[in-house]
């Protein structure tokens, strides 16, 4: 029961953010978008006789895309379960997002019955999806002005009037997504990075590389590193620390830069 | 010099350094991208930090002969912000990884920038003018007391300085589950893809709530996962045709045409591999960094880790031209893998008139190669051993620790001293490229 109530949970969509509008599909099918593996399945079939195949972000799969380090028989667990009921779940899924939809179509059909011939007919229906898990909106700051004066190299504000400067981009959080090539099964010549054999080796690494607990707070390189090398499931992953990610996060608080801009002060080294 | 008679091998001088000098960088102020717009009189540059920084070159020179204006900073602005997935609890980095300009349409400038996750269009705009003369505002802003005013007069517009205004006019968000690696803009201007490493998707310009997906390369099956998208571009005249390069080496063209799904690809370019050559990173080294179509639209450029490859887009079968970057790091991929220099991106870039490639590499030196059969030049980007208007000594690099003059042993290169990013100039002779907080400016010396 425990296992069913975690699959759930991994299963909810992050997909369904809501950005500065709704996020549209056309698709008169009723479906749920991303919520497993196996939906994901059947959508792409469906998605390629469509001619407008609207995207909208997918969950991620059953490896675990955060460099979190899960004990590895629980995430075992999660997978094989997950691999066996997959089929299972997306017809759950879909049986209670029709559930849904049907709800909302027979509002939106109530109107007249003219319209419902003609929708059905014609082209797919849009579906405004209401987002599932509310997520900060990246739109933050649309429509907000910087401006720079380039005679005073300063910046001020739309007014002209006042200097404002930029916020110092400020490190509050610890982990980095990672990129799906750590979960690429290499091939048998390939070099692998792997846990068991890299073991003695890897000591003296972490210095780089940051350590390996969740609560990677103290360091400051490379923690998507840390967890290729950790959970059996990536065993034989390929580390791709160049193709993820160039840049160690910093962990603490301190903003990296209070200057504006690098290049302004004085810092103009040309040759004269 | 070396090459054989043929065009002459062109000087190159230092002609602007950017950043600071102390070799103390902060983490936000690495430089993470390079681009000139499409004049070239100006360049973006992006940071860690998430911010942009445009310079804009001056009108020539009229003082020094045969000198081409210096770039001095013309606008800056933060364009990302460090962002937090709850769900997954994930950080998401606003380091730029990539800016392309718009073509430019009416006075201002537009260009795309992207992080991990999202693109936002900027609009770059001049402001030189400002109304004065308010009845119900002071000059500064405050609100008269109404029972003062006791004329009316119209607002007038008086010149003031120069301000330059920078603001987001679309963001295109969530529509990566994995990281942008590559925006590109198309020849049709209404539209531009953007590549993570498992899809591509397209876009239109002044829609932000939509794209399509064109490329979907994630199995069904996670496990079976044996490449990832590394790069992708449009092409610079067909508006149907782009390509995308992959970790194993071989990059895909797509047509547009043919599907709405572009999975199978038009065409396939891929060097057969050569068994005797093959080595436990024969993969690695292999994956596509880097690839850009020649101004031409014939050809297509690839970067891997130690060659450049120039690919005939009529001919899928192996490269027409290929250039050695830095072969004496074949032997030392060992000692890479574990510092995992190994997967350092570079990026490469055609000049005005295709007829030149250049590249980045390690010790701060960069490669530039003539199309037309020389063996490259190894140039450095050093403030302290480059004086201006004095052309630039080549470098070799030898095996060993010997250091003498123009000559550097492999085992005393400074990897961490990389050049990833560079860009060429679209009309002219001039580079810019980034190493790890400098922005070196280079001009072709004229004659």
């Amino acid at each position: 029961m425990s296992q069913e109530k975690m699959e759930l949970d991994l299963d909810i969509p992050s997909a369904l953010v809501q950005s500065d509008g709704h996020l549209r599909r056309s698709n008169s099918e009723p479906m749920i978008n991303g919520l497993s593996d196996g939906s994901q399945v059947f959508q792409r079939e469906v998605l390629r006789s469509r001619r407008n195949s609207t995207t909208l972000v997918n969950r991620p799969n059953m490896v675990p895309s955060s460099p979190v380090r899960v004990p590895s028989t629980r995430l075992q667990r999660i997978k094989q379960v997950k691999c066996l009921s997959l089929w299972k779940n997306k017809y759950k899924h879909e049986r209670q997002a029709a559930m849904q939809m049907s709800q909302s179509w027979e509002e939106s059909l109530s109107l007249s019955d003219n319209d419902f011939e003609k929708s059905s007919s014609s082209s797919p229906k849009r579906i405004d999806f209401v987002p599932v898990s509310p997520a900060p909106s990246p739109t933050r700051g649309i429509g907000k002005k910087q401006c720079f004066s380039p005679s005073l190299q300063i910046l001020v504000s739309s007014n002209g009037l006042n200097p404002s400067p930029i916020p110092s981009p400020t490190r509050r959080f610890s982990r980095r997504s990672q990129s799906p090539i750590n979960c690429i099964r290499p091939s048998i010549l390939g070099p692998i990075k792997r846990k068991g054999e890299m073991e003695p080796e890897s000591q003296p690494k972490r210095l780089f590389q940051g350590t390996t607990t969740m609560l990677s707070t103290e360091t400051s390189h490379l923690p998507e590193l840390s967890s290729c090398i950790s959970p059996d499931l990536l065993d034989g992953s390929l580390s791709s620390v160049g193709s993820s990610s160039g840049s160690p996060a910093k962990m603490e608080g301190v903003s990296p830069s209070s200057s504006n801009s690098p290049f302004t002060p004085l810092q103009d080294l040309s040759p004269k | 010099m070396e090459g054989d008679g043929g065009s002459e091998i062109k000087q190159w001088c230092l002609s602007q350094v950017k950043g600071a000098i102390d070799d103390d960088v902060t983490e936000a102020d690495i430089i993470s991208a390079v681009e000139f717009n499409h004049s070239g009189e100006l360049l973006a540059t992006g940071d860690r930090g998430g911010r942009i920084v445009i310079f804009q070159q001056e009108q020539e020179s009229k003082t020094l002969a045969h000198s081409r204006g210096e770039y001095n900073v013309y606008s800056t602005f933060q364009s990302h912000e460090p962002e937090f997935d709850y769900l997954k609890s994930l950080e998401i980095e606003e380091k730029i990884n990539k800016i392309r300009w718009l073509p430019q349409k009416n006075a201002a400038h537009f260009l795309l920038s992207t992080n991990d996750k999202t693109i936002k269009l900027w609009k770059i705009s001049e402001r030189d003018k400002r109304p004065e003369g308010y009845n119900l505002k002071e000059e500064d802003g405050r609100y008269k007391d109404p029972t003062s005013v006791t004329t009316l007069r119209v607002p007038v517009f008086q010149p003031m300085d120069l301000m330059v205004e920078a603001s987001p006019r679309r963001v295109y968000a969530n529509a990566h589950t994995y990281h942008i690696n590559s925006i590109s803009v198309n020849s049709d201007n209404e539209t531009y893809l953007s590549a993570d490493d498992l899809r591509i998707n397209l876009w239109h310009l002044d829609f932000t709530d939509r794209s399509f997906n064109i490329v979907d390369i994630k199995p069904t099956n996670m496990e079976e996962l044996t490449e990832v998208i590394t790069a992708s571009e449009f092409h610079p005249l067909q508006c149907n045709t782009f390509v995308y390069g992959s970790s194993k080496g071989s990059v895909r063209l797509c047509d547009m045409r043919a599907a709405a799904l572009c999975d199978q690809h038009s065409k396939l370019f891929e060097e057969p591999e050569d068994p005797s050559a093959r080595s436990f990173f024969s993969e690695i080294i292999s994956s596509v960094s880097d690839v850009k179509f020649s101004h031409s639209g014939r050809y297509m450029m690839t970067r891997d880790y130690l060659t450049i490859k120039i690919w005939d887009l009529n001919m899928e079968s192996q490269p027409v031209e290929t250039y050695q970057v830095h072969e004496y790091l074949r032997s030392k991929l060992c000692s890479l893998y574990e510092n995992d220099c190994i997967f350092d991106k570079f990026e490469c870039c055609w000049s005005h008139d295709d007829s030149e490639v250049m590249t980045g590499s390690y010790n701060n030196f960069f490669r530039m190669f003539g199309r037309d059969g020389q063996a490259g030049v190894t140039l450095e980007a050093s403030w302290e051993s480059s004086s201006p208007r004095c052309p630039l000594r080549p470098w070799r690099v030898c095996a060993g620790s010997r250091r003498k003059e123009d000559e550097i042993g492999v085992d005393c290169l400074d990897f961490s001293r990389k050049i990833l990013h560079t860009s060429w100039h679209p009309q002219d002779g001039i580079i810019a490229m980034a190493t790890v907080n400098n922005l070196y400016i280079f001009q072709e010396k004229l004659n």
